[in-house]
């Protein structure tokens, strides 16, 4: 390209608006009696204008491919299992939860139970049929982590954690009471603790956000492929909802050390 | 519309939905989110304002996409337009849901009737387009990434630009305008005229 034309670097700035006005007015007159500039302006203010339309950089979540691989393998267990208990299937899904989701009007509405959103009802296919299937308490493996979470400051608010690998992936039964409702657009999250984090220098992986029920109380499944043998300390924080991956909020739940 | 060159794996998108539909989860699935997560999420956040709902709406692209693999057929229409209605249908099924039970969500869905409306064609068109050109931003070298980002998000001069840098002016100006060049390329690899 730069042997192609002979590149006038104000064209760029002009069509960022970035000159000065007196710079500004003499690239104007410059256009006026130089034909490939002229042209190659046409050639680049889409670019200019389609660069003002991207939103600021954002990244999805650390784990959240993992726990996406582990949503979809949970279900399609959950599936097989249904198969081999000679479910009938329908598309894809056993016959049964087809009439679960037409009952409860699914993919739209949910019992309390389930009705905590967040990433919790992220794998709310997998969760209703596998927690038709299998109980919290006949999930298969041994728990790795069981810990109990209590607000720092001797603030309201509890939570319980259980954190097991079944084979298809590690799942984390997560039931908290009494938090505080967030203001509008925060959320709470959970994390994996390892030595040494402090909020400076950050040694914790997201494990996903949950909104208790107006309650203050939740009981989700979660889903991460976090080893708890290297962070074995639980945390939740109240994240403001920016988009920002990283952990910027305050501390509201905390497991004991050593547990 | 075949992947772009810059996306990972080497495998073409319809090859891993026929794989994601003949019962193969783990390649086929990580390849395709590290295509496609990172945009939906971003849809998420531009479509359901926030990251809880962001990752559940990840989550339930995907579920989805893992259902409905086998009856994808390339005769009639891309792997990315296919993929990218399902994200469509989840955000809209996602904000009926809200809507219907407003005390469980941090913010006001409206009414369950505006959940179609509030996620229609032209403005998820938009909001796609707008996550492709942050998604060619990001694949654009550092510096000219830096020399874009500054011209844009912050409103400074060229002359702010070149102290921020700290390099000449001249340096600046010639950045950007090869920046801008290869900001262009990069959208015409995905079909975007610039």
């Amino acid at each position: 390209m730069a042997d192609r034309r002979s590149a006038h670097p104000e064209l760029a700035a002009y069509l960022l608006d970035a000159l000065e006005a007196d710079e500004r007015s003499e690239f104007e007159r410059h256009l006026t009696d130089c034909h490939s500039c002229r042209q190659e302006l046409r050639e680049l203010e889409g670019a200019a204008e389609l660069l003002g339309r991207a939103p600021p950089p954002y990244g999805a979540p650390t784990g959240l491919e993992d726990r996406v691989v582990a949503a979809v393998k949970e279900a399609a267990a959950a599936e097989e299992a249904a198969a081999a208990a000679g479910e009938p299937a329908v598309d894809g899904r056993p016959a049964r939860y087809l009439r679960r989701e037409r009952a409860r009007g699914i993919l739209g509405g949910w019992a309390p139970r389930l009705a905590l959103a967040g990433a919790a009802a992220a794998v709310l296919a997998a969760a209703f049929l596998v927690g038709d299937l299998l109980g919290d308490e006949d999930l298969p493996g041994t728990p790795e982590l069981e810990a109990t979470l209590e607000a720092p400051s001797g603030d309201a608010g509890q939570a319980t954690a259980s954190v097991r690998e079944t084979g298809l992936g590690r799942v984390i039964l997560f039931e908290s009471g009494d938090l505080p409702i967030l203001p509008e657009g925060e959320l709470y999250e959970l994390w994996f603790v390892g030595p040494g984090d402090t909020v400076e220098d950050p040694n914790r992986i997201s494990a996903g956000t949950f909104h208790p029920d107006e309650r203050g109380n939740s009981d989700v499944r979660l889903h991460a492929a976090v080893d708890p043998a290297q962070f074995p300390e639980l945390s939740v924080t109240a994240e403001p909802g920016d988009g920002n991956p990283e952990r910027t909020g305050p501390e509201v739940l905390r497991s004991a050390p050593g547990e | 519309m075949s992947a772009p060159a810059a996306t990972p794996g080497t495998a073409d998108d319809s090859e891993l939905l026929g794989r994601l539909a003949a019962g193969e989860q783990d390649e086929p699935l990580r390849t395709l989110y590290r295509r496609y997560g990172g945009r939906i999420y971003g849809l998420g956040l531009q479509l359901l304002g926030d990251r809880g709902m962001a990752e559940e709406l990840v989550q339930e692209t995907f579920l989805r996409l893992w259902r409905s693999a086998r009856r994808f057929d390339a005769g009639r229409g891309s792997a990315r337009t296919f993929i990218f209605t399902l994200a469509r249908r989840a955000a809209i099924d996602m904000r009926r849901r809200a809507a219907a039970r407003p005390q469980e969500r941090p913010r006001d869905f409206g009414s369950d009737e505006s959940a179609e409306l509030a996620v229609d064609d032209a403005r998820f068109d938009q909001v796609v387009l707008s996550l492709d050109v942050r998604d060619a931003i990001d694949l654009l070298s550092e510096k000219h990434r830096e020399v874009l980002e500054l011209h844009y998000r912050r409103d400074l001069t060229q002359q702010q630009i070149a102290e921020r840098l700290e390099c000449p002016v001249g340096t600046v100006k010639t950045r950007t305008y090869y920046a801008l060049r290869a900001l262009k390329l990069e959208l015409e690899e995905r079909g975007i005229d610039g």
